[in-house]
């Protein structure tokens, strides 16, 4: 390809070989290796802590598509984070449900915990960023807020600041979401690939008889 | 679009009037043609559908589509349709969309240069809501965003109909422009602001239906209806464009392309679009507006025109050595043709004579630009002139060196012969020159001036065999003789000069 | 085994002190303990009717059942889900085909598959397969909401212990039927679950809603025929094709049969997530000891949302219309994916209209003109409002507004924005009224001219 972006210098994958291994394997599951990639964002930013200009090159040149595109994927979902995260990323609810229930009261006390005032835009300072969201599909157990991937929900303020003085002092704060401890990675990208022989159809074997 | 599918026709009904419409056309090309005024936006017949804007609403009256509001981009005909392209849910619709997209649109005609041309303003205007009931403040964005050497985009008056995405994504293959975020934050750009590339980006300033995407070569030079448009032919290669040229008190302001399914469709390259200003009188080339000959104080002196052919002919007619009468592939067939007749009367076998065939440029990209920089040398060879290649030349010009005759001729040769032979030609005998510009051949013995091809008539033929007919869009300065004139004028000199020769060889 | 796992189960999604009164199945084994697992969740009888259906029964009877059933789609636009089935092409047609699951659970106060994808994944994967095999499909695509990164991980275990155990895959428990099913996480927006725009994330691109035509079964996932479910509709599946369409509709209405999840939020004493039969009445839904339990803090009804935010407001005195489709749809409203929003009187009907339009107006994908600008334009005129700078034609201005945003666009999260609006202003008008009236600059509708507005022209000079 000519783009020019594609010479910005990726100087290395910004993913551990195994987990390059574990996509390609993944790539085989689809008639097109795009349609990993919303996925594939989410493993790099876990892995490099946010999208960064080279990881979307490399993303891009991963599933064979311009960076341009995968920008503009990255950019539709409010999910990818361009900038630098936080250690401890806070998203409240200010949806319906979670307004009818009390959300002011707790971005009130993340305020008071963290300093930072929920809107829609994130804010950060020092390990925790702030920001309200739409719905995260815990309405009936509003109000709740979503740390670091992980619900916190049915809140209450105490329960709210008892969250958050447990993680500023390295605890692990109580979850009322069924939790499974087994089978918790860091995403879900990061649980082991697929038994190969079991594949059902591997588009790769099907793409490369067709070239043949 | 295959030609060789028969098309059926089917009966339709467009307002309330039967018609016989192609089955399977896409609605909103055959209501146009009908005369029909669709305003659209997003919509383009060279870009795959997107039916986003939502402004080519028609009605459909429920008979084999269903009823309602119908965008007609998306709608192909069917048998027993029926649409009404005026109806008042389908001007409520079409005044919704303009208010809509009005509503954060920065009112800035004045100094838009869209403005003139602009979809959004025609359809503002025909609609004719004279009130906004927006109380809300405008949205703002970035504006003047340098997108590399020719696009400026205006993010404010983007309003999102993707034209340039799909041209990119579909037509160029190489996908540079996205939309960024979304709802209403939505933003038109490049990756991390890269600036744009490739030969063919001047298309999406055509395409954008507003003044968000705007060619940095035209901003604020004209209004549009200030423009004199010619249709004509691009010169740039082979390929011969269609192309519409602007003109503005005797200078080319814009060149666009103009439809034409067998070569070009829509679009044409940059380099045709922008490279234009060689053909602009005195800004590039020092060009040679009168005939020249040299004096014997050993400078060129102008002369009348036709005692310069006079004089050439005598040149050419009593010089001893090896003749090279070298046309350039930009003549026409009309300029091949007399150029032939004219060379004719000389020696044959003293002679070489033809046109000059550049070498392959390696600029071809396979869409549009093709690997021939010139525009008629399949022309000029069908009609049977010889075609002198960069080996051929460099070989006669070496075994003759410093008693060939050189007449080198016609618009063009100046950019296209290499500087190996233009340094191999200094070193001819002599050498005469009718060109545009005296840039490369300050040593030229006689001078003629030519005219470009933006001031001539005639045909060309492309790379496709196909005959192609230019038109002037400039005037040439009354000086200059056109180049057909001249070439006869050169027969008869050389034809009368043939007769006294032979007169005084019988004698 | 997993200590964490409903250790402080506050919940109410039915468990064993909590039964309510009448049939259920889609809830039975969620209340059980490590229901999400493979080995008990087959002890508790997962993948039993897939066994005897691969064994047994030809794809065309599976169809037929569900068919027969008059199982409606629990996505929110209820279409009769066998009848989409048959959409797709005759066995003849070459062309691969697949399923796309539709897990993108995002209208507000919906939470209903969240529970169903973590506590009982073999039932969904069951019924997911149920469907390929029906449909012979290659391959299930299942695109999961980004923000249930734990549910993601829980349905991604299942599936992989669903691989081992050679229930997907190739040759399925020996039958001779292959069926690939992957999981894709979104990241992210409400739009993808709209049909077309989730498969454009699955394959990886924005979420754009197609226009239709071409419908999925004609041109889906990767331009081939595609049926897109949602989970609760598969999760239906193996009990109808196990207890057949009579069994299924002895439960609900004749035109809206079965049990359906019903999310209920807001101001009510115990929201939760509840398996009811469709047909039950608002009142108790929102009343009933075994639902909602009545109002929070016992104070008057003003308003409920029956399905979603997009459903729209009605009023107290509808409280007797049944959860239906039909019986919704003739209030204004619809059942959508029967999430119920409760609005007790010290709510404010406007902030609550705000709120959802400012949703919407986050959500819209931006590609069509109404929806994009629309859905921003009402969320400034309705904060304007809540914040006292009410206009006096703002009422009339917002009700045009929707009109022009309704049929017109390429998806329908335009009219889910307008209907709301709408219908809060056809139910709550006089609040509105009031609001205008107190607005301290409140002013008679002298618009402002289109042309000639000097906003950002000094910006706009070179």
């Amino acid at each position: 390809m000519s783009d020019k972006s594609m010479n910005t210098p990726v100087s290395k994958d910004p993913l551990p070989r195994e987990r390059v291994e574990w996509w390609e394997e993944r790539c085989t599951h689809y008639p097109e290796r795009r349609a990993v990639l919303l996925p594939l964002l989410h493993d790099l930013q876990e892995h490099v802590g946010q999208l960064t200009k080279e990881a979307m090159v490399w993303a891009a040149r991963f599933v064979g598509i311009t960076p341009v595109e995968v920008y503009g994927v990255a950019t539709f979902y409010w999910m990818y984070d361009l900038e630098e995260r936080a250690k401890f990323r806070v998203a409240v609810c200010h949806n319906i449900s979670c307004a009818l229930r009390g959300k002011d009261r707790i971005l009130e006390v993340i305020e008071e915990e963290t300093g930072l005032k929920g809107g829609h835009h994130i804010q950060s300072k020092g390990d925790w960023s702030v920001r309200t969201v739409e719905c995260m599909g815990a309405c009936s157990t509003a109000p709740m807020m979503e740390i670091n991937g992980r619900y916190y929900e049915d809140l209450s303020p105490e329960k709210a600041r008892q969250v958050l003085q447990d993680l500023a002092a390295g605890k692990e704060p109580d979850s009322t979401t069924p939790w499974d401890t087994e089978i918790r990675p860091t995403t879900p990208e990061t649980l082991p690939a697929l038994p190969g022989d079991r594949l059902a159809w591997s588009y790769k074997e099907e793409q490369e008889a067709e070239r043949s | 679009m295959s030609e060789a599918k028969e098309i059926q026709m089917t009966k339709i009904l467009v307002d309330g009037v039967e018609r016989q419409a192609p089955l399977g056309a896409r609605l909103i090309d055959y209501l146009q043609e009908i005369g029909k005024v669709i305003p659209h936006f997003c919509y383009h017949p060279g870009l795959p559908v997107d039916a986003s804007c939502r402004q080519c609403q028609v009605e459909s009256q429920g008979k084999s589509s269903k009823p309602g509001l119908i965008a007609s981009c998306r709608e192909m005909i069917v048998e027993g349709m029926d649409i009404l392209t005026q109806s008042e849910p389908v001007d409520v619709a079409r005044a919704g969309v303009i208010e809509f997209l009005l509503k954060n649109h920065p009112l800035d005609c004045p100094i838009c240069d869209k403005a003139g041309e602009c979809s959004l303003q025609d359809n503002a205007y025909e609609t004719g809501q004279d009130q906004s009931r927006s109380h809300e403040e405008r949205h703002h964005f970035p504006k003047r965003k340098d997108l590399g050497e020719k696009i400026l985009l205006d993010n404010e008056r983007c309003i999102l109909c993707r034209r340039c995405v799909r041209f990119f994504d579909h037509v160029t293959g190489e996908s540079q422009l996205k939309v960024f975020d979304r709802g209403d934050r939505s933003i038109l750009g490049t990756f991390f602001d890269e600036p744009l590339h490739g030969n063919y980006q001047g298309n999406i300033v055509d395409l954008c239906p507003v003044g968000a995407l705007t060619l940095k070569q035209f901003r604020f030079k004209s209004r549009p209806w200030f423009l004199h448009p010619t249709n004509t032919i691009c010169g740039s290669c082979s390929k011969g464009c269609n192309t519409i040229v602007e003109v503005r008190d005797d200078k080319i302001l814009r060149i666009r392309p103009r439809y034409n399914e067998a070569v070009n469709g829509y679009w044409m390259c940059d380099e045709g679009r922008l490279d234009f200003d060689t053909f602009n009188r005195g800004i590039e080339e020092r060009r040679i507006e009168e005939a020249m000959v040299l004096g014997e104080d050993g400078n060129l002196q102008r002369s009348k025109t036709s005692d310069a052919v006079d004089a050439l002919a005598s040149a050419l007619r009593s010089a001893k050595g090896r003749h090279i009468l070298l046309l350039s592939p930009w003549a026409t067939l009309e300029e091949g043709e007399a150029f032939h007749r004219a060379v004719s009367s000389l020696d044959q076998n003293q002679m070489l004579a033809g046109f000059y065939q550049p070498r392959p440029s390696g600029k071809g990209d396979g869409l549009l630009r093709t690997d021939e920089d010139a525009p008629n040398c399949r022309g000029l060879r069908e009609m049977g002139l010889t075609a002198i290649d960069e080996a051929s030349l460099s070989k006669v010009l070496d075994e003759n060196l410093g008693s060939a005759s050189v007449f080198l001729t016609g618009f063009g040769l100046n950019r296209l012969l290499p500087d190996a032979i233009k340094l191999r030609i200094k070193g001819a005998g002599q050498v005469f020159f009718h060109g545009f510009g005296l840039t490369s051949f300050p040593f030229a013995r006689i001078a003629l001036p030519a005219l470009s091809p933006m001031e001539k008539t005639g045909y060309w033929v492309n790379e496709d065999g196909r005959k192609q007919y230019i038109r002037p869009a400039l005037r040439a300065p009354k000086t200059i003789m056109e180049d057909v004139e001249l070439y006869s004028l050169l027969h008869r000199s050389l034809s009368h000069q043939k007769d006294l020769a032979g007169e005084g060889a019988e004698r | 085994m997993s200590p964490a796992k409903k250790a402080s189960n506050n919940y109410s999604w039915p468990t064993r002190d909590k039964q309510p009164g009448h049939e259920t199945y889609l809830f039975n084994r969620v209340a059980e303990k490590d229901s999400h697992l493979l080995d008990a969740a087959r002890k508790l009888g997962a993948y039993r009717v897939l066994e005897e259906s691969l064994e047994k029964r030809k794809p065309e009877e599976v169809t037929g059942l569900v068919k027969d059933s008059g199982l409606r789609g629990r996505g929110g636009a209820g279409f009769p889900c066998g009848f989409k089935w048959t959409f797709m092409p005759k066995p003849e047609d070459p062309r691969p085909r697949y399923l796309a699951v539709n897990a993108d659970e995002s209208e507000p106060g919906t939470c209903k598959d969240r529970v169903l994808i973590r506590e009982d994944p073999h039932l969904l994967i069951e019924g997911i397969l149920l469907a390929c095999y029906a449909m012979q499909c290659r391959g299930a695509y299942i695109f999961i909401r980004g923000e249930y990164k734990n549910e993601a991980m829980v349905l991604q275990k299942a599936l992989q212990d669903a691989y081992e155990a050679g229930l997907i895959g190739k040759d399925i428990l020996g039958s001779g039927f292959d069926c690939d099913v992957q999981l894709t996480r979104g990241a992210g927006a409400y739009i993808c679950g709209e049909e077309t725009a989730l498969m454009e994330a699955i394959e990886g691109k924005r979420g754009h809603p197609r226009p239709k035509p071409p419908f999925p079964a004609g041109f889906g996932l990767w331009g081939q025929p595609t049926t897109v479910n949602n989970i609760e509709t598969l999760c239906n599946v193996p009990f109808i094709v196990d207890k057949g369409p009579d069994w299924f509709k002895s439960m609900g209405t004749e035109k809206s049969a079965g049990n359906v999840l019903a999310g209920i939020s807001g101001h009510v004493k115990t929201p939760g997530v509840f398996e009811v039969p469709l047909g039950i009445t608002m009142r108790e839904l929102i009343y009933g000891e075994a639902y909602g339990g009545g109002i929070l803090d016992d104070k008057e009804l003003l308003a409920y949302l029956p399905g979603g935010s997009s459903s729209g407001f009605l009023p107290a005195d509808t409280l007797d219309t049944p959860l239906t489709h039909d019986d919704l749809k003739d209030q204004g409203s619809m059942l959508g994916t029967a999430s119920v929003i409760v609005l007790n009187e010290t709510a404010d009907i406007i902030q609550a209209t705000r709120i959802i339009t400012e949703f919407y107006m986050d959500e819209s994908c931006g590609q069509c003109s109404q929806c994009r600008e629309g859905t921003s334009w009402l969320s400034e005129i309705l904060l304007r409002l809540e914040q006292g700078r009410g206009r006096a034609d703002d009422i009339d201005t917002m009700l045009d507004l929707c009109v022009q945003m309704k049929g017109k666009t390429i998806c329908v999260l335009s009219d889910a924005a307008a209907w709301p609006i709408e219908l809060a202003i056809k139910h709550f008008r006089p609040a509105f009224e009031k609001a205008i009236a107190s607005s301290a600059t409140a002013v008679s509708s002298t618009a402002s001219p289109a042309v000639g507005s000097t906003e950002g022209s000094e910006e706009a000079v070179r």
